[in-house]
């Protein structure tokens, strides 16, 4: 495996992407990004680089499911009831879901502000926004909302 | 994680107020909502077994989970240039600490040559980057830089083959949201790029043109094939299933295809196999590719 670095260069994006949203934290996310590419390199006369990303995101994939076994999320999610409300989709979250002009980046901050209840910061590091970004796209999508949710007689 | 009104400032309270019910109704609606990681992890197939279960059922039943960890994974940025450089000097750190005294002395040296040099470029790429980026503006995402060909596929069931371009009955008369602008001209600069096996240019102006044509199942399919053209398998497998949720006789085929390669190269035959057997009880053009291929992942 002579060609480290090209690997290197050509796959860490994709599996530092795959790790984050493996375990959803950065920090952790360069630390399974970072043992993955480890292994590979101990691992370096075996593995074929026709195995890759694949190879690597599978011992990212294995490495974030012992992180959750860890974590013992098992017993906290298992306490609460996860069945959804079995009425008709309301309607602002159908504007949320359907709106043409709301792009992804401000029904994530909209989603994670209102319904998660994030604060700004919050929502800043959990998608690697500045806080200024976020309050401008929050900005952005309640003025939109107040716009044409309204309007369209979507309520 | 709660949101208490003196976090929010006058303009938000404001414009929040016409719909403040209405939110915190959505709000107790989804109270019960698996955590946000756990929603991402089920997404990616990282959780332990028992785990799974229950919260891949939430994500399937629920459109709005779905929805917050497609547009999550959209909106994060990827490592820019100097954590790519401080992640390469970490693992060449740890490869240092960890090499075994067995190891042929002369090879590490060597092997590790090339990379120095790389992360020696890459810090200085990012200072004179750093120097010139606006204040406040996010670090460019740039996707895996080697072409898919120098280290693609022999070794995988499904091979990556470039699809010929199409487009439904309906881009001829799709207009913009809002824009009355004209969906084939603008799709033309992603589409000449993706004929012309400029993946990186096409992924990228596929994902500019995508939110104003939301409905249009061509941009996430194609967006899906470029992005596995750039070895990235996970992006290439959020696109597709964005175009599985809204393809059309036209496309549906093709997508399945496209989303079981994905799945086999992000390291999940088992997702691969699912989508085959499905494509192998259909009549489309993929069924007997399908049907082969599944008997040999499962072999």
């Amino acid at each position: 495996m002579a060609e480290f670095d090209a690997v290197y260069r050509a796959h860490v994006q994709s599996v530092y992407r795959f790790a984050l949203r493996a375990v959803g934290n950065r920090a952790l996310a360069e630390d399974l990004t970072a043992e993955a590419f480890l292994e590979l390199y101990r691992r370096r006369d075996e593995i074929d680089v026709s195995r890759l990303p694949a190879w690597l995101l599978t011992v990212v994939r294995n490495k974030a499911r012992d992180h959750w076994r860890r974590q013992q999320v098992e017993r906290r999610y298992a306490e609460q009831e996860a069945e959804l409300d079995p009425v008709e989709t309301p309607a602002l979250e159908r504007w949320v879901l359907e709106s043409a002009d709301l792009k992804p980046v401000h029904r994530t901050c909209l989603m994670l502000r209102y319904v998660q209840g994030m604060t700004r910061a919050e929502i800043a590091e959990t998608t690697g926004l500045t806080e200024i970004q976020v309050k401008g796209h929050l900005q952005y999508a309640l003025e939109l909302l107040r716009r044409t949710y309204f309007k369209d007689g979507m309520r | 994680m709660t949101t208490q009104p003196d976090d929010w400032d006058r303009h938000e309270g404001e414009l929040v107020a016409p719909v403040r019910a209405e939110l915190e109704a959505l709000r107790a609606r989804h109270r019960h909502d698996p955590p946000l990681e756990l929603l991402r992890a089920a997404d990616a197939g990282a959780l332990p077994d028992d785990l799974h279960d229950p919260v891949a059922a939430s994500l399937a039943q629920s459109a709005w989970q779905r929805q917050l960890v497609e547009d999550l994974a959209e909106v994060e940025p990827g490592l820019d240039e100097a954590a790519r450089a401080r992640l390469l000097a970490r693992i060449q750190a740890e490869a240092g600490r960890s090499a075994p005294a067995s190891a042929p002395v002369r090879r590490f040296p060597y092997f590790w040559r090339p990379v120095l040099a790389f992360a020696a470029t890459a810090v200085i790429v990012t200072a004179v980057v750093v120097r010139m980026r606006v204040p406040g503006q996010q670090p460019p995402v740039t996707p895996a830089g080697t072409p898919a060909a120098a280290v693609d596929a022999p070794h995988y069931v499904l091979t990556l083959d470039k699809p010929d371009v199409k487009l439904t009955a309906k881009a001829l008369v799709r207009r913009s949201t809002g824009r009355g602008a004209n969906f084939v001209d603008d799709i033309a600069p992603a589409m000449n790029a993706f004929r012309a096996g400029d993946y990186a240019t096409a992924a990228r102006e596929f994902a500019r043109v995508a939110p104003q044509y939301p409905e249009a199942e061509e941009i996430p399919y194609y967006l899906g094939v470029s992005r596995l053209f750039l070895n990235d398998a996970p992006g290439a497998i959020a696109a597709l299933t964005s175009a599985q949720k809204i393809a059309d006789d036209t496309f549906s085929a093709d997508v399945a295809w496209y989303l079981a390669v994905a799945h086999e190269r992000a390291g999940d035959p088992t997702a691969a196999r699912t989508g085959l057997d499905a494509l192998c009880q259909g009549s489309s053009a993929y069924a007997a590719r399908a049907c082969d291929a599944a008997a040999r992942l499962k072999g």
